[in-house]
Order: C-alpha cells, then structure tokens, then sequence
C-alpha cells in the first residue's frame, strides 16, 4: 500500500475538498485557513507536483484571470487511484485507533 | 510607490523558471502579491514575493532540457516545411545547389592537392631522420656530390665519402645513387633480356651501396625481402611494371624469377627483387635499381639515415668533417662553401638545388591553391546566405504563425540552421561524384595523380563532413538570427527587409562579390597575357626544325656529320649550345688586366661548333675567320661586354683582343697561369639560352671550327619529311653508338618543358578563377532578380505615382552601380599587387595595363545591370493593378 508523507496526506485530502478550485495559491491559503500554520507557495506547488507523478491527481491549466495578468492556473483534481488510495489510508488508521482501548 | 510585483524579481523568476511551469508559478505569485497588497499593504506583498521567489528556487522549477517532447515530430515538420521550400522556390533552389556543389567540389579539390604535395615521401619509416647531403659550390646549392676524380674514379674510391661517414656511430646508414633521370647521367640505356632482345629502358636508379640503400629508404616488397635483394654485386630490384615489361604480366607466378637475370652493356645482373611502383609522391622516381660496382657517373646523390638522438647541427657538422677528411683539399678551396643536409620530407617543396631528381614543387603555388580554396569557400558561403537571406523574406508569416503557436526564439534558430544543414549535406554526395568526375581532367592537367581520397583517408572524411557543416552553420547563422530576433506582430505586418539605409550584411557581401569578380577576371586576363607573351617572345635564334641528339665524342661527330652532310632534308648540322635549359651552374671569370676585386662568378661556358649557330640562325662576322687559319673562335655576348668593360674602364667595343680570364683560382700546376686565358674576338647579341625567367646572364662561346669534344649534335631539319629525316639521323646513329639508344628533342618541346610548372599553375589559377566568378555571377543573378521580384509592389505604386519606366529601371540599377565602382577601386590594387607577384618569376614580363581594370569593373556592371534591368523591365511594365494585387 502506498505510503504517503504527512504534508502529502494532507494536501491530497485538500485537494479533495476543494473541489474544482484546486491549484498552488489557493491550496496554501486554504491550508492556513484549515491548519493555523502558513506554508509557503513553493512548498504547495512542489508537493501538489509529486502527488501529480504518483498518479493520485490530476492537473489541468485553466482560469486566467486579469488579476494573474492572463495567466492560468494549474487546477487539481483526484484520479480514482487518488480517491481509493485516500479512502484505504483511511480505512487503514481507523483499524489501528480501533485497537486501541477507548480514548474518551 | 509600484504597486506591481517587483520587477527586477519577476525579470530573475522568468530567467531561471522552467518555461512549462513558469505559466502557474508566476501566476500564483502574482495573484498572492496582490491579495496581500489588498490585506496588510504594498510593502508587505512585496517583501512576501521577494521571498517566495528565492523559495522557488529549486530544482524542481528550474529550467529543463525538454528533450523528448520536441525530437521527432518537429524534426519532421522542419524535414517537410524545408522540403516544401526548396520545391516552392524551385529555380532559387537549384541555382543555390548548383552553387554548392560547384563550391564543394573545388574546395575538395584544392584539399586533394594540398595533401598530395604536403605530403611527400612520407612513406619511408622514420622519414624525419633520414636526410640527403648537399654541397654549396662557388654560389649555388647542389644536389649533386661529385666523385673524387669524377668519372675516372674506380670502383672503391666512389665509396670514399660514404666511409667516411659511417665512422661516425650516430650515422647508421649512408648510401649513394643516380638516376636516368639526373642531368648528371645519361638518360637511356639498353637491357638485354635472357633471349637476347634489346629494351629502351630510360628510368633507371643506379648505385654501388645497395643493401644499404634499403635501410636508408623504404619501398613495399612484393618478391624478395630488402635485406638480400641487392647483396649480390650485380643485382636488379624490378619494380612491378618494370617486371611485366621484361618478364612478362604473369611475372607473380614465377617462382624462380629470383633465380634470373637480365644484362646490360655484356654483364648479367641477377634479379634480387619486385617492389611496388614507386608512388607519384616520391621526389626519386625509377623503374629499376641496378646494384653495380661503379656507378656510371662523376657524381651521385648522397643519403643518410642518422639515429634520433643525433640533432640536425650535429649531422651537419659530421657531415662536413666526414667530408674534410674525405677531401683535405677541400679546406684551402675558396670556392667550397660546405656542405648541407636537407631532411627527405621536405625535399620536394624546400629544395632551391641544382640538379634535382625530379622537378621540384613550388611553396608559394601551394599558397596560391589555398587562397584560391579559401575564396571559392567564401564565395560559396556568400552566395548561400545571400539566396537564403532573399529567401525567408518570404517565410515571415509562417515565422509568424510559429511563434504565436509557441516556436521559441531558439526553435526558430534551429529550423533555419537544419534546412540550411540539410540543404547542404544534400549536395554533399553530388560534390563527391562531381569530384570523381573532375578528377581525371585535373590530374590530366596538372601532371600529377591524385586519387580521390576524400572517401579513403580518414582525416579527409572528417573534413568532407566537417565542410558542409561550416557552410551550414555560416550561412545560416545571419538569416535566422535576424528573422527569429523580430517580434510575431511585425512578421505579420510583413515588414520586408528593406535596408535603404546603412551597410547591411546584405549589401556587403554583394560588394564583396563584385570585388571578386574584378579581381579574380583581371588577375585571370593578365596570367593568360603573359604566358602568350612567353610563347611569342623572340628568343633570338630559331626554333623550328631545330632538334638535337646525343652523340658519343667528336670522332663519331665528325663521322656522323660527314654521312648526313648531303641529305637534302638536313638543312644544317652543329655541336654543342642547344638552348633551353634550366640554370646551370656558373663561372668565375674576369679580364687578366683587371683587379683581383672584379671576379664575377655568373658566367656560363658554352663550347659549340660553327654549325651549332648555323643550325640556330646566329650570326656573326667572327665565323668566318674560322674556315682560314684560327681553330677557334671565342666570343662574349652583351651583357658580358659591359660587365668586362667596365671592369677596366674601357668601353665595350675596345675589349676585342683583350685578353680574358675564365676561373681565376684555378691554378694550372703544368704552366703555373692561375685559370684559363682567352682572347675575346667578338661581342654577339644576347639571346635567351636560358628560360625567361632570368634575365640573360654574361656567356662565354668557345667557337670551335672543328670540336674538340661532344656529346650533343644539333640539327636543323627542314619540314618536309620531317620524320623520315629524323629516321636516317636514327639509322647512322645506330651504326656507331652499340651501348646506349638515341634520344631525340625537339627545340619547340624542351623551350616548351620550361615553363611546364607554371602553365600548369596558371591553367588551373584561371581554371578555378573562372569557377569563382562564374559562381559570383550566379549568386549575383539570382539574388538580384529575387530582390527585383519583391520589389514589384514598390515598381507598382511608383507607377502609380507617374514614374516612367525609364526612371524605375535607372533607381533599381543605382545601388548596384555604386557598389561596382567600390568594388573596382578596391579590386585595383589588391589585384594588382597579386599579379605583380607573379610576374616577378618572369625576367621578362608584360606591364598590367590600366585599362583592364576600367573594363572589368564596366563589366561587372553591365552583367549584373542586365540582370536587374531584365527583371525590373518586366515588372515596370506591368500594370500597377496587377502587382499590387498580391499582398506580399
């Protein structure tokens, strides 16, 4: 089974709740929305580059905006591989809270 | 204060980003920025935006070698798009191969040359340790080292020197031969096969050293093994066409040839061996080696094979002591310079000496063929650029259409490099069968025989390759660069390349091209005007009819004169001063009453009879007192009288009866007299006996009323019968001469030899001239009827405006006109001093004329005038609506 880092785990899950509005910027935004902690674009985009290579996104270019001085963004978005790997990682840690007596 | 990212920052993220990530990257950054702008203020996003770029920095954005995504299908769309061009612009296309090919070829050519004569007698092992030994007699260098009684010496004392020099360890191989080929020995000889049948064999190498000769120079053996071919006292070594000639072409199968002999002059010789013929590039040529006790001399030349560790000052000063001890008197001779080494690979371009073996090339015609190379290679070049520059003034759009489809500057770089490559390694094998083709003509001309190592020699196929690359790259260099630098929108426009101002690229090489044309057309024209001035020049004595023979002494003279006297057909017969000879050597001399102080040493020694200046139609009144009491006759010539007289103040007129001093060193141990006197009984004009590159030189004619000694007869034959008379002179030669064949010259043929060397070079200096210029004027028509062509809307709308066609036709043709007369008034001197440098070979020699330049440069003009005034006519007549039709 696929191993994933931690900041991968969690940019993979932001990407899944972001929907359609997944790309570099907006993802470092929403993880300091989410987390509390600034990242740095950089950091996104060098993540979000190698879940793409595992094959757990997708990418496309798309939205330019004037604001972007007509550039277009790479927006994310997960491949069935991306959303079963999640769902058994998932799947996984809950098996080994399970095993655990109960934590109030 | 800006509120933009900051620009220095952006300008560092584009450079160092890679282009397929730059889009979102930079996009982010610029989004990020101003939603802090918005938030907590300009300062701030700028400072954030500083730092995220320096945090991108690494290597995951940096920029990439996208190798994979581009390779094959733009490879194949460049193929198509060149392929589709070269078809679109058909007439340009060819004109432009055409050139190439023709450029190729000759620049292989030249290279084919170079190499062959660069590379003389390599072939021999360690050819840098083997050096030949030369002697500076009097002033002048010979090749030639004399025996120490000349032709009397015997047998063992002709090794003399070469003892001396192998006493010395460091010196490991000596020997000495001559040839047929040298002026010092007789040119044929008769070799009596087994069966007893008589063979002309006129390329003979003699020597008396010959184990050793083997080890000193190395020849490819095809029988027999160096070490014992020539053992034997008496031995032959055959090369492999000398084998077919005496033993038949199936000479390989004979598994006793080494058992046979052949004789010459009543001795048999055993055939110790078959080497491959001797290479054209070898500076000693022969047929056969006869190993014989004594060589049939009064000199030889001398080789040697010294060990590395020796220098080249050591060699030659054991060369001189060697020689000190082989001659002692050599030390008190005044006229004994000493001696030198000349090492064998540098023999053939660097010797200056007397008697040479073979005719020895000439540096500076090796210049001349490298310039003449590097010019064609320039033309070629020039030509290309130029026809492609024109060319892609048609291609904008599509340059255009490239670039907003995301062509880098850098793709559009390299489609024009690869159609410019492709185009010309296209030609590349026409140029090579072109080349093949050519070949045989050249060496036709050039006397020589070059095989076409282009596609044998690895360093010649490195260059083959290597030169369409050049030409390539060069050409294509200056069109991409320029059309890749411009923006879409203005290839779009359709802004045409319109360099009404300033020197362009463009306008310089056609100018350059010009420069060729006079210059290259004038050096040709004058070339052609010397050597017919050469031809037709007057030597001072007759030449048709006048052939000479070899006879063997006065007796046999005498014998032969008397039987031949009465042939009608012989109008007159003579002995000895048969003209036309290469610069022999030269006499001291002075008049007895002159100073010590006025030796001359530039005489030449002429011994004829008076029938040799019958036979050359010189006259003087002196011949006559020769039939009455006096034995002989001794006369000056012009340039000798002034010399003399001046040497005792007198004037010319008043030396007749002066006495005359010939080798005033020379001292004569019988009477005591120092050298040899003679009563001066006539000054004669000066004619040219020598070639007319130099200047006629003080002679000395000793006139004899019956000679005293011969070995050449002259003949003036009349033109009926010419060679039925020669017959009858062959059949009385052949009743008093047993040993050696007859050789027949024809006066016309050997004045003709003389200047072999360089008709050659000027036949193939006008021949490669004419390619250059021929190429020029191509590449100038075609570029000039292709800018014509996009001129057509300008013709148009200048009719439109009320231009007569008159007018249109002088405004296109000006510029051209400008660029001519530049051309001419450059082309003058560079020419000029080109020729100059050639005519000082001559001492005789046509002046350039100005005129000549004047008509080139008209020429040039009106040639390519033709060419725009053709085109443009057309297009001038045509009706405005119709050229400005088209939007091109």
């Amino acid at each position: 089974m696929l191993q994933l880092g931690n900041l991968e785990e969690t940019i993979l899950l932001l990407v899944m709740i972001m929907k359609d509005q997944a790309y570099g910027y907006a993802v470092s935004k929403e993880y300091q929305k989410q987390n509390g902690k600034e990242i740095s674009i950089s950091a996104v985009h060098t993540v979000l580059s190698r879940l793409e290579k595992k094959g757990l996104i997708n990418s496309e270019m798309r939205g330019s905006t004037e604001e972007r001085g007509g550039r277009r963004k790479r927006i994310f978005k997960m491949t069935d591989y991306g959303i079963r790997t999640i769902q058994e990682l998932k799947a996984h840690r809950i098996r080994l809270w399970d095993q655990l007596p109960q934590l109030g | 204060m800006n509120n933009t990212p900051p620009k220095f920052w952006q300008r560092l993220l584009k450079w160092f980003c890679d282009v397929e990530l730059y889009e979102e990257i930079s996009g982010d950054l610029d989004e990020a920025f101003y939603d802090r702008a918005r938030d907590q203020g300009v300062r701030y996003a700028q400072r954030k935006y500083k730092r995220d770029v320096l945090k991108f920095f690494k290597p995951y954005a940096w920029k990439k070698l996208h190798l994979e995504r581009q390779q094959s299908p733009l490879l194949r769309n460049y193929f198509k798009i060149a392929l589709r061009n070269i078809v679109k612009y058909k007439q340009y296309s060819v004109l432009n191969a055409a050139g190439l090919i023709l450029g190729m070829t000759c620049i292989f050519l030249s290279l084919l040359y170079l190499n062959h004569e660069l590379g003389y007698d390599q072939f021999h092992s360690d050819a840098d340790n083997v050096y030949r030994v030369q002697r500076t007699y009097r002033s002048q260098n010979y090749a030639v080292m004399p025996f120490k009684d000349y032709w009397g010496t015997a047998a063992e004392d002709q090794l003399g020197y070469l003892i001396e020099l192998k006493k010395n360890p460091q010196i490991k191989n000596v020997t000495q031969f001559t040839s047929t080929n040298s002026p010092t020995s007789v040119p044929q000889h008769y070799i009596q096969k087994v069966n007893g049948e008589r063979l002309v064999e006129n390329n003979i190498l003699w020597t008396n050293s010959g184990s050793e000769f083997f080890q000193v120079l190395d020849w490819t053996f095809l029988k027999g093994s160096p070490k014992s071919a020539l053992s034997e006292k008496y031995s032959i070594v055959l090369t492999a066409s000398a084998a077919s000639k005496y033993f038949g072409s199936d000479w390989a199968d004979d598994a006793n040839l080494l058992s046979r002999y052949l004789s010459i002059d009543s001795t048999n010789y055993q055939i110790g061996g078959v080497i491959a013929n001797v290479p054209d590039y070898s500076h000693v040529d022969f047929d056969l080696i006869v190993n014989t006790p004594k060589i049939p001399s009064w000199g030889n030349y001398t080789y040697l094979r010294k060990s590395p560790d020796m220098s080249e000052s050591e060699l030659l000063a054991e060369v001189n002591n060697a020689y000190l001890r082989f001659r002692p008197g050599a030390a008190d001779n005044e006229l004994e310079i000493g001696l030198t080494v000349e090492r064998l690979p540098s023999i053939y371009l660097k010797s200056n000496a007397l008697y040479e073996l073979k005719t020895p090339g000439d540096i500076r015609y090796l210049w001349v063929f490298g310039i003449i190379g590097v010019i064609i290679l320039v033309v070629t070049i020039t030509n290309y650029l130029n026809l492609t520059t024109a060319l892609y003034v048609g291609r904008q759009k599509e340059i255009g259409v490239r670039k907003v489809l995301g062509a880098l500057k850098s793709n559009t770089i390299s489609q024009f490099l690869f159609e410019t490559l492709l185009i010309a390694f296209l030609c590349l094998p026409l140029s090579l069968l072109l080349l093949q083709f050519t070949l045989p003509f050249f060496n036709a001309i050039m006397d020589i025989n070059l095989e076409n190592k282009v596609i044998s020699d690895p360093n010649l196929i490195a260059f083959a390759v290597l030169l369409p690359i050049v030409i390539g790259l060069t050409s294509g260099m200056y069109p991409s660069l320029v059309l890749s630098a411009k923006k879409a929108l203005e290839l779009f426009k359709g802004k045409l390349s319109n360099t009404r101002s300033g020197f362009g690229l463009r306008r310089t090489l056609v100018g350059f091209q010009f420069l060729l044309l006079v210059g290259l057309g004038t050096t040709t024209f004058f070339i052609n005007q010397q050597l017919r001035f050469i031809q037709n020049k007057d030597l001072g004595y007759t030449q048709k009819g006048v052939i000479s023979i070899n006879v063997g002494g006065a007796q046999i003279y005498s014998k032969m004169k008397n039987a031949l006297e009465n042939n009608p057909k012989i109008l007159q017969i003579g002995s000895g001063g048969m003209p036309g000879n290469e610069m022999f050597n030269t006499l001291t001399y002075k008049m007895l009453n002159a100073s010590a102080q006025d030796i001359n040493d530039n005489g030449t020694h002429l011994v004829v009879d008076a029938g040799s200046f019958e036979v050359l139609g010189i006259d003087h009144p002196t011949l006559r007192d020769l039939s009455k009491d006096k034995s002989s006759v001794f006369l000056i010539n012009e340039t000798a009288a002034e010399v003399l007289a001046t040497s005792l103040q007198i004037k010319p007129e008043q030396l007749i009866g002066e006495v005359f001093q010939m080798e005033p060193e020379y001292n004569n141990e019988e009477d005591g007299t120092m050298g040899i006197h003679y009563t001066i009984d006539g000054i004669i004009a000066d004619y040219n006996y020598f070639t007319l590159k130099e200047e006629v030189n003080p002679m000395f004619i000793e006139v004899q009323a019956k000679p005293l000694w011969t070995y050449e007869m002259l003949f003036k034959l009349s033109t009926d019968d010419f060679f039925a008379t020669i017959d009858a002179i062959e059949k009385e030669y052949d009743k008093w001469h047993s040993e050696e064949p007859i050789q027949v010259e024809f006066l016309e043929q050997r004045l003709a030899s003389l200047y072999k060397n360089e008709r050659q070079i000027a036949s193939l200096t006008v021949g490669l001239s004419t390619l250059a210029i021929v190429l020029s004027v191509l590449g100038l028509v075609g570029l000039v009827s292709f800018i014509t062509k996009t001129k057509e809307r300008e013709i148009g709308i200048r009719k439109v405006f009320g231009a007569r066609t008159r007018q249109i036709l002088l405004l296109l043709n000006r510029e051209f006109f400008i660029l001519a007369i530049l051309a001419t008034l450059l082309a003058t001197p560079l020419s000029y001093w080109a020729i100059s440098n050639w005519l000082e070979v001559f001492a005789y020699r046509i002046t350039p004329g100005y005129f000549v330049y004047i008509a080139a440069g008209l020429l040039c003009v009106l040639v390519v005038g033709t060419a725009v005034s053709l085109q443009s006519y057309h297009a001038a007549g045509k009706n405005p609506a119709e050229s400005l039709k088209n939007e091109q």
